[in-house]
Order: C-alpha cells, then structure tokens, then sequence
C-alpha cells in the first residue's frame, strides 16, 4: 500500500510498473498526476474492502444484492470511462464483480461460497484455459468450471 | 428419425415419456426410439422412477409406451453399453440421449461418437439439487461442439466404474436423488433437442441449473478439436 507522497517520489516508469502490478488499465497515456490518482483511487477501492465488515460465510443462506460498476475515472468524459467489473460465473451461478487486478486464486476464494465454486472447478478465461496466477484484465469472462453431474439412475 | 435413449432410471425413464409426446405427433420421416438399460427396475427407486411392473427397465417402459404413442416404433436393448456393444447400439445419424450415472459411460459414448461423421449427443446428469446438460454435435466428421470429454476433465479421466465392473454390492449402492432434480435435467435435454433439430441452434452447447438458487445459465464453449 503507498501513500499519496509515496507514489509522487516514484517515477513515471515506476508508478506504470505499479499499476501493471495492479492490473489497473488506462495508464499509458496519462500525466504523472494522473497515473498517481489511479493508483490512490485504486488502493482506496482496496482499503474500503478491508475495512468492510465480514460475515460467517457458513452462516448464509441466500445473497441478494445490487451490483454496479465501478470505473476507473468518473472524471473522464462519456466514451473515456472504463467499467472494471466482469462477469463471474461457477455452473448456474453468475454475476458481475470488481476483479479486474486480480488473479484467478483469489477470485476464486473470494466468491467461492457466493458462487458455490467447486474445490475441484478449472478456469476458463474467455472460454480457454489458463492458470490460477492469471492476473484479470478489463472486459475477461471468467468461469470457474463445474464439474458434471453424475448421476442419473 | 433414430432416437437411442441410454440409461432409463430417474432422468431416462421421465425423458422417454416427455420425448416420446414431442416425437409422436411432429412431422418427422421416421420415428423409431431405442431403449438401452441392462438395469432392472427396483421397487425402493418408485420415488423417482415411473415403472408399472418390476423387471429390466427397457423392456418394461418400451411396453408402455408402445401403448400410448402408435405413431413410433419403439425398441428395447437390456444391456449396459460397453466397448464391445457400442457399435451395434450407436449408429450414423442417430440422436442419442445420455442419462447414466457413471462418467466413464460417458467418456465411452463421447469417444465414439468422435469417430462418426453425423452424430447429436444430448448428456445429462445431476448431483442432488443441481445438474448440468451437455451437447455434442457432429456433422461431416467435424465437431460442432466441444465433445463430453473437452471441458471435463472428470469425464476425460473418469475415478468410477462401468455398471458391468461393478459387484453386486456396489449395483445395490445409490446415493440419495432427488425427483426434482431428475425432471429439471430431462427437461433441459428437450429443450436441448428442441433448439438442435428444430431451431438448428447449438452455439449454447451446455446449461448449469441449481434448484437451491432457481437459476440456470448456458454457456457457449468452442470445441478443442
């Protein structure tokens, strides 16, 4: 985690190493100040999650919620801004989460009970398989394969 | 056309009759169902399985159904398929209906099926509230959809047996079903037939369903070969 004065020491390369770290998109083009707010808007979004209260994940019976997208700069005009959700999916189960940045293992462990993934699920990114360090970039299906059901008789 | 239904127990048993009503008053040139079981119908599956009299599933149900459809010539096999009867049970042209409880069954199907030119493979099976159905088409020897085997690695390589394997202990054996459950997954493979032969649509080539949820959810996958 930086500091706002942190990441005004580093250099330009330096921060855009950062945001690769992070997954974070948008970068190549932008002022120092601006890469700067990406990456302090970015680790907020992070912190806020930390400091959320969580619940006994055993204790749940059912989730129901709203989700929105987040974008990487409100501030953009129409057309510049970037939703960083992507769409989730473990067999029936599917919806859209704030990933993009991370990689297949934590998302996997993050939504395991939300989306009741299977300890023995694979991950398709865009419908091919990848490995579980996979970092998720903006605009990647992800899907967390189920295995078959097997019986019948 | 040539229906072949594999497996006549909770999924199989419900699909030939849902299938059958479909079949026998739509306009198709031939109308011929093969039933293939080496199962006997026992009395403590009756919560899940609709037969009027115990003894081998495919003879008893294609008996009642040849009461009730006249318009379809209705066949019985009362074996299980190995590698040794598969040829003689599976045929070019065919549509074939999957609803056994073992995945090397499975694999021993899709692995066929692979090797003919015409072939649609409609596979379903379930845990206790949730299940999946998956589509495997083939036309001019190339494959339309990703086979049984392509994004399940547990059919690819299968832990279980073939019911011929088994000892009888074992044939006793089932964990608990739910009936529900069995009715969600034979309706999804009519829907599955419905969207192939009807609507000519298989880019959908499987669906996930959840009872607990009540949501369900197709994916569109590639095949790899």
């Amino acid at each position: 985690m930086y500091t706002y004065d942190d990441l005004w020491e580093k250099t330009v390369k330096d921060l855009k190493v950062i945001c690769k770290k992070y997954g974070i998109i948008g970068y190549s083009h932008k002022t120092k100040q601006e890469i700067v707010d990406l990456i302090h808007d970015f680790q907020s979004g992070d912190k806020e999650k930390e400091t959320t209260p969580t619940a006994n994940m055993n204790e749940i019976q059912g989730i129901e919620g709203n989700f929105s997208s987040r974008l990487t700069n409100p501030k953009n005009s129409i057309g510049n801004r970037h939703t960083t959700t992507v769409q989730v999916s473990c067999g029936a189960n599917t919806n859209r989460f704030n990933v993009v940045g991370r990689t297949l293992t934590e998302i996997s462990k993050a939504l395991k009970e939300i989306l009741n993934i299977s300890d023995f699920s694979t991950p398709l990114v865009n419908g091919k398989n990848r490995e579980w360090d996979y970092v998720v970039k903006e605009k990647d299906v992800i899907e967390f394969l189920k295995p078959a059901g097997v019986k019948g008789i | 056309m040539n229906i072949k239904i594999i497996g006549l127990g909770g999924i199989g048993s419900t699909l030939s009759l849902f299938l059958s009503r479909y079949v026998n008053y739509e306009k198709f040139d031939t109308k011929n169902i093969t039933l293939i079981d080496g199962k006997r119908f026992e009395e403590r599956k009756a919560e899940r399985q609709e037969f009027s009299s115990l003894g081998n599933k495919a003879l008893i149900k294609m008996s009642e159904l040849k009461q009730r459809f006249f318009n379809i010539v209705y066949e019985a096999i009362p074996v299980f398929v190995t590698e040794d009867n598969i040829s003689r049970i599976i045929e070019e042209g065919d549509v074939v209906f999957v609803g056994v409880d073992n995945h090397k069954t499975r694999k021993l199907i899709s692995d066929y099926c692979g090797k003919l030119n015409d072939i649609i493979l409609i596979s379903g099976g379930n845990e206790l509230t949730d299940g999946n159905v998956q589509l495997y088409v083939r036309e001019g020897g190339k494959n339309l959809t990703p086979s049984l085997t392509d994004y399940h690695p547990e059919i690819d390589s299968p832990q279980d047996k073939l019911p011929t394997e088994l000892s009888c202990e074992e044939l006793l054996h089932s964990e608990p079903q739910l009936y529900f459950t069995n009715l969600s997954v034979a309706l999804f493979m009519c829907i599955m037939f419905y969207n192939v032969i009807v609507n000519k649509k298989y880019d959908k080539s499987e669906v996930y369903f959840d009872l607990l949820t009540m949501s369900s959810d197709s994916k569109i996958r590639r095949p790899k070969n």
